[in-house]
């Protein structure tokens, strides 16, 4: 159940960085290699806090051997 | 020159991811060499399933055959080479959204190289780089064990395939946690190989997030930090991230997912046939049995000897060319051939199943004996 929170949580996250792109043209950009590291830094971000969001909603369930 | 065979026959991953990315150079149907090669593979490892090796052995002196220096030099070239195979799959990624004319031209005056590529093509160039950049793990593993120029080299490779955290969890968490649930590299009995790569993942990754978020606590320095090694990690993965949103937005982001996938895949298939199913007491300590070994001649030649787990567990910085045949656990089976049995679930189970409950008669303890039952009975292996 956690972890279905947890993959909840994270695909409005994602979806929202992923909105939040498209809204500011980073399609249209990516080819400047400006963009292209502001793009690459907002993906390793929204990754991380990816990983974050899923320790911290689903702590060590997941792991363990006896349910 | 035996010594001098023995040596060559660890360089085939060396040799055959060269060849790949050759493969995604040249483009048209050779960028399919990869997936090609890896398909090769399993039909060599099930093919000599029979010829089992004793590592690399030692002289009349009791010295290793293994030369230091040579497979050292190797392993670290072979961060260069898994660089140059994401850039040749980030220069295919380029052409496709580009939408590069299709034509033939001659690279260096010999070879000829297929301008323009389908998104079939991409897709085989993806699967295939992703194939190699997973194999290329060895390398970062066996680096992960040393305390010099290896480990930031290790750091590094890992990094490629967004998983830098691997290090510091392998060394630090699963090598003294193994065969028990504190380690999330470890699979029980029941759990699928898809269902372990995420948990496996996810659960290395914690760890380091945890590790260093302790550390930073007792320092008095916050988790948001250069000294994190967690965000480190991630940061040395910037700029495969940088490279692949440059050369194609969008379709370049999925071509690295789905090559990040793979890779991390094939990893963590590795810790799942290398400890499927074994248990230990907690804080009791780590014995040959708690690892299978898999020492089939092709898997010992194309995994460095990586295989040859029993020993490596009880003697961690040894260098792979050291390992020994301790007489441990071993299924039979290679690597390939284990990798693709475990890709069928109920295949996997109904043939591992018999493995362990010969592990459970022969190998375990009373204490251990009592926690496979319990497991087993939650697994429905009993």
């Amino acid at each position: 159940m956690s972890s279905l929170k947890a993959f909840l949580v994270m695909g409005v996250w994602t979806i929202a960085v992923l909105v939040g792109l498209y809204l500011i043209g980073a399609h249209l950009n990516y080819r400047d290699p400006i963009w292209a590291i502001g793009i690459a830094v907002a993906l390793l971000i929204t990754h991380m806090v990816n990983m974050s969001l899923y320790f911290r909603i689903t702590g060590n369930k997941p792991y363990l051997w006896f349910k | 020159m035996k010594k001098f065979f023995i040596n060559i026959r660890y360089f085939i991953v060396p040799v055959l991811c060269s060849v790949t990315i050759l493969g995604l150079i040249v483009g048209g149907p050779f960028v399919w060499t990869g997936a090609v090669l890896f398909l090769v593979g399993i039909t060599i490892d099930t093919l000599v399933i029979k010829f089992h090796t004793k590592g690399a052995g030692v002289d009349e002196n009791g010295k290793s055959y293994g030369i230091k220096e040579l497979q050292n030099l190797v392993m670290y070239f072979m961060l260069p080479v898994f660089i140059i195979l994401q850039v040749a799959l980030a220069w295919r990624v380029y052409q496709y959204t580009n939408g590069a004319d299709f034509g033939l031209v001659t690279l260096f005056g010999w070879l000829p190289v297929q301008t323009g590529i389908t998104g079939l093509e991409l897709y085989g160039a993806t699967l295939s780089a992703g194939a190699f950049a997973g194999l290329g793990i060895i390398y970062g593993h066996e680096l992960s064990h040393t305390k010099d120029i290896g480990w930031p080299i290790s750091r590094l490779m890992m990094g490629l395939s967004g998983a830098a955290h691997f290090c510091y969890a392998h060394v630090y968490n699963h090598h003294l946690e193994l065969a028990h649930e504190n380690d999330p590299a470890t699979s029980p009995r029941g759990r699928s190989l898809y269902k372990h790569f995420w948990l496996s993942h996810m659960g290395q990754s914690k760890f380091s997030y945890d590790l260093e978020r302790e550390k930073l606590e007792k320092q008095g320095k916050s988790f948001f930090s250069l000294d994190n090694k967690w965000i480190t990690g991630y940061i040395i993965s910037l700029p495969t991230i940088i490279l692949f949103v440059w050369a194609g937005g969008i379709v370049g982001v999925a071509c690295m997912f789905f090559l990040w996938t793979v890779s991390n895949f094939e990893l963590e298939a590795l810790n799942y046939m290398e400890h499927f199913g074994l248990v230990r007491e907690k804080d009791k300590p780590i014995e040959h049995r708690h690892s299978w070994d898999n020492d089939t001649a092709f898997t010992s030649w194309f995994f460095i000897e990586i295989g040859r787990q029993c020993d490596h567990h009880v003697r961690g910085e040894t260098h792979f060319w050291e390992l020994e045949d301790v007489g441990g656990p071993n299924p039979g089976w290679g690597y390939f051939t284990g990798f693709t049995l475990a890709l069928v679930p109920p295949l996997w189970h109904a043939l591992i199943k018999k493995k362990l409950d010969h592990w459970d008669n022969t190998f375990a303890n009373d204490a251990e004996r009592e926690i496979a039952t319990k497991i087993n009975k939650q697994a429905s292996y009993a």
